[in-house]
């Protein structure tokens, strides 16, 4: 619609001024709370104390610039946090990945019994995303936590026990975006390789794969993004600072209502922060396609 | 320990039993899954040999491993579950230098692994390469899983044991590495199985599928099926903190009763529809619309900036996000709106989360919700044809008109479609309430349906877990969000989304 509204808009240049302002200023002024609360977190990481927006040093004069708030760096908790987010970030990206990826591929380009189900099932799941499961998936975590060996990795309290859930309640997503990559690939390349005595597995693996590269690492970023930022799983199904992941770390701090620090609590945000601010500048474009193409399927 | 020998003797006599067992077993199933692993390398036609000969690695290793059980009483006061010996003829317990019992395996044991070995030459030279029976499938399961619970006995007697001496159990390695074999061969047999239908031309369609659906499918099951199915079992209990290490007792309705009648339950009623009603109207729905039209409507480049900044509160982490409304929202000196409104000489404010809980819920949930709806309408509006917003235009209609009579009747179905998804999103979301209110504050200001059904049964309150209850409360709204989605994919014409794939037709 851009290329012929600018034409138009042209041509009325000197009668539109004020019309085109408006929508430039209702922009702004509505994204300015998250605006704020960004300036908000880069400011107080870096300064002793602050009031609204300003930095103050301890006497209350402005300035104050300091490191000391990230003093937390050299604490050994908030890296065993980090490797934990780290790893349910990671389990996402392989665990959604490739097994969506091979369900969407029968989905996509099989006709089997309860194909029809299936979807019909991860459409609902997908629709709401059913948190109020976690009582039950508590009950399931504890009885694989009375397993042994497989307890010690995926049972309750395990960072293994928090991505498995983790995985299983994007595997919804995961599958409907996968199935939509595959849906738009052409069959030839594939109806030939199939004829010419080719596995379905060699097919998926070395024809399909290959062609929805983009996709894979567009999903494969949103899914770390998701795990990093995990909180109400980890914070259900863990206990204590040896699982605990980065949020639930932070809010020890931020939630207790005592006496919170702040600027050392936005300190650690922006640690949390900087993988998904960098990801969020080089997959912009991947990113919007994601959150809204995932349910494309429903329009 | 001694006083107590009779009572445990029996014990241990089963636990050996137990033993003997999977003994008997294994010497049957090493050379089985021998075999079994044998022909399937030997098959030209599948190209799984690579990893089958890991997987007979693995089940070989396992036969090292499984006879030799044993397990030690130590002076300590701990059992040591460890496989490193199994007693198919028990060797008399010898002293340990801490003065424990050792029980120690016999010498006959070797034989396991031996025979594993024996078998694979045998079944080198004897096995035909491209045969794959549906027995040797077959048998490798029903070994597999006997064994399986062969092996789990022995462990649950020496758990049983140690209760009864009070004393812990340490169950080592080895026997997981043990499962992890038997995993194996259930695994090989399975494959074999497999293959062995695929011969069949009726079943190889849904054998190929299954390959592919199968880790999907048990995830699925293990996380979803079954928790549902146990959310309204557990509701039937009165399972709570309390009780928590007795068997379930069942008592009927009586947690549905009891939740209808809380004396907070209409509260909680209304409060949920206030947050879905006034979250969807302002932001995943008005507001979503509002800057889907403005970003059309600006140039092409700002208009993505714009939609891009609106996915910000979406990836930030829900922690932070609401740490930078709590900074938001403080009394002065601190919060940043109070220093705004104190520039503009509105002095003395309070810190604004208490004071108007419901506005900033509602702002907190509609900043993240609003770019799902954004996103959606974009694409609509960016599928809307030229020509027809051409000929508006040449026929005169200003921006308002364009929108009013063109973009918006056009956006009929998004809208539809957004305003379905985002209810039952809205309805069992619930994380940034428990993070900016926890309800509060107050009683049940701010509590929606999702939240109290976590706090009952995650959350301790008042020094008590109520599972049962809260699984009643969450199981209503799982029946809800099913029966929505449902009625949502028949509006939706799920058929035609998930038509059948043509490849099939070769």
């Amino acid at each position: 619609m851009a290329p012929q509204g600018m034409e138009i808009e042209r041509r009325n240049e000197t009668r539109l001024t004020l019309g085109q302002a408006l929508p430039y200023a209702l922009l702004t002024v509505s994204i300015l709370p998250i605006l704020a609360g960004y300036a908000w977190v880069l400011i107080a990481t870096f300064s002793q104390r602050t009031n609204g927006l300003l930095p103050l040093d301890a006497q209350g004069n402005l300035g104050g610039l300091t490191f000391e708030n990230w003093a937390f760096l050299s604490e050994s908790d908030i890296w065993k946090a980090t490797l934990n987010s780290f790893g349910i970030g990671m389990s996402m990206v392989v665990g959604v990945g490739s097994i969506s990826a091979l369900a969407a591929y029968a989905l996509s380009r099989m006709n089997f019994p309860g194909r029809k189900g299936f979807l019909g099932m991860t459409m609902v799941l997908h629709a709401f995303r059913p948190e109020m499961l976690l009582i039950a998936i508590f009950q399931v975590l504890l009885f694989i936590g009375g397993i042994p060996l497989l307890g010690d990795l995926f049972g309750f309290n395990t960072v293994g026990g928090v991505a498995l859930v983790m995985v299983t309640l994007d595997l919804p997503l995961g599958i409907w975006l996968m199935k939509g990559f595959f849906d738009n690939l052409s069959w030839d390349m594939e109806r030939a390789a199939l004829i010419d005595g080719a596995s379905r597995f060699r097919v998926w693996w070395e024809i399909l794969l290959p062609q929805i590269r983009p996709g894979l690492a567009a999903l494969s970023i949103f899914m770390f993004i998701q795990g990093w930022n995990a909180y109400i799983i980890p914070f259900t199904f863990t206990i204590g600072s040896r699982v605990a992941n980065l949020p639930v770390y932070i809010n020890r701090f931020s939630g207790d209502t005592s006496f919170v620090s702040w600027n050392k609590v936005a300190a650690i945000g922006l640690f949390q922060l900087i993988p998904v601010l960098i990801f969020f500048i080089f997959t912009q474009e991947a990113l919007l396609n994601i959150y809204g193409g995932g349910s494309k399927g429903g329009t | 320990m001694k006083s107590e020998a009779p009572a445990t003797f029996t014990l241990h006599s089963r636990l050996f039993r137990a033993e003997a067992h999977s003994t008997f077993l294994i010497l049957i199933a090493g050379p089985m899954a021998t075999t079994q692993i044998l022909s399937e390398i030997q098959d030209p036609r599948t190209g799984r040999g690579r990893w089958l000969l890991l997987a007979a690695g693995f089940v070989l290793l396992g036969c090292f491993f499984l006879p030799w059980l044993r397990f030690v009483i130590t002076a300590n006061d701990r059992i040591a579950l460890s496989l490193t010996g199994l007693q198919a003829v028990t060797m008399p317990p010898v002293e340990t230098t801490d003065g424990g019992l050792l029980y120690r395996s016999s010498p006959w044991m070797y034989l396991a692994p031996l025979a594993g070995i024996v078998a694979l030459g045998l079944g080198l030279l004897t096995l035909r390469p491209g045969r794959s029976a549906p027995w040797h499938g077959l048998f490798a399961i029903i070994l597999s899983v006997t064994a399986a619970v062969a092996v789990w006995s022995v462990v649950t007697a020496a758990q049983e044991i140690a209760q009864k001496q009070k004393v812990s159990v340490e169950v080592q390695w080895g026997l997981a590495l043990t499962f992890m074999a038997l995993l194996l061969f259930l695994i090989s047999g399975l494959v074999a199985l497999r293959d062995a239908g695929a011969q069949q031309p009726t079943f190889r369609a849904a054998l190929d599928a299954l390959d592919f659906m199968a880790p999907g499918t048990v995830l699925v099951i293990v996380f979803f099926v079954l928790p549902a199915i146990i959310l309204f079992i557990l509701s039937l209990t009165d399972l709570s903190s309390a009780n928590f290490s007795e068997p379930w007792t069942f008592v009927g309705f009586d947690n549905y009763r009891r939740m209808f009648s809380d004396r907070f339950f209409p509260k909680i009623l209304r409060n949920t529809f206030q947050y879905v009603i006034l979250t969807l109207l302002f932001f995943n729905v008005g507001l979503a619309l509002l800057l889907a039209l403005l970003t059309a409507h600006v140039s092409r480049r700002v208009g993505f900036f714009f939609r891009l900044l609106w996915l910000l509160p979406r990836i930030t982490p829900s922690v932070v996000y609401i740490v930078m409304w709590q900074r938001i929202a403080q009394q002065p000196p601190y919060g940043i709106l109070n220093q705004l409104l104190g520039w503009l000489g509105v002095e003395n404010q309070p810190y604004w989360i208490p004071e108007a809980p419901w506005v900033f819920v509602v702002l907190v949930n509609g900043f993240v919700g609003a770019s799902f709806g954004m996103i959606i309408f974009t694409s609509a509006i960016e599928a809307i044809p030229a020509d027809l917003i051409i000929a508006a235009k040449v026929d005169g209609a200003g921006d308002l008109a364009l929108i009013r009579d063109i973009t918006l009747p056009l956006l009929r179905w998004p809208l539809l479609f957004v305003v379905t998804y985002q209810t039952l999103s809205l309805l069992v979301s619930f994380e940034y309430i428990l993070l900016l209110t926890n309800g509060g504050p107050g009683l049940f200001t701010t509590e929606v349906w999702a939240l109290t059904a976590y706090k009952r049964a995650l959350q301790t309150y008042f020094g008590s877990n109520q599972w049962a209850y809260g699984a009643a409360w969450g199981f209503v709204l799982v029946v809800i969000g099913v029966v929505l989605s449902v009625l949502y994919l028949r509006v939706f014409r799920f058929n035609d989304l998930v038509q059948e794939p043509k490849i099939d037709v070769l």
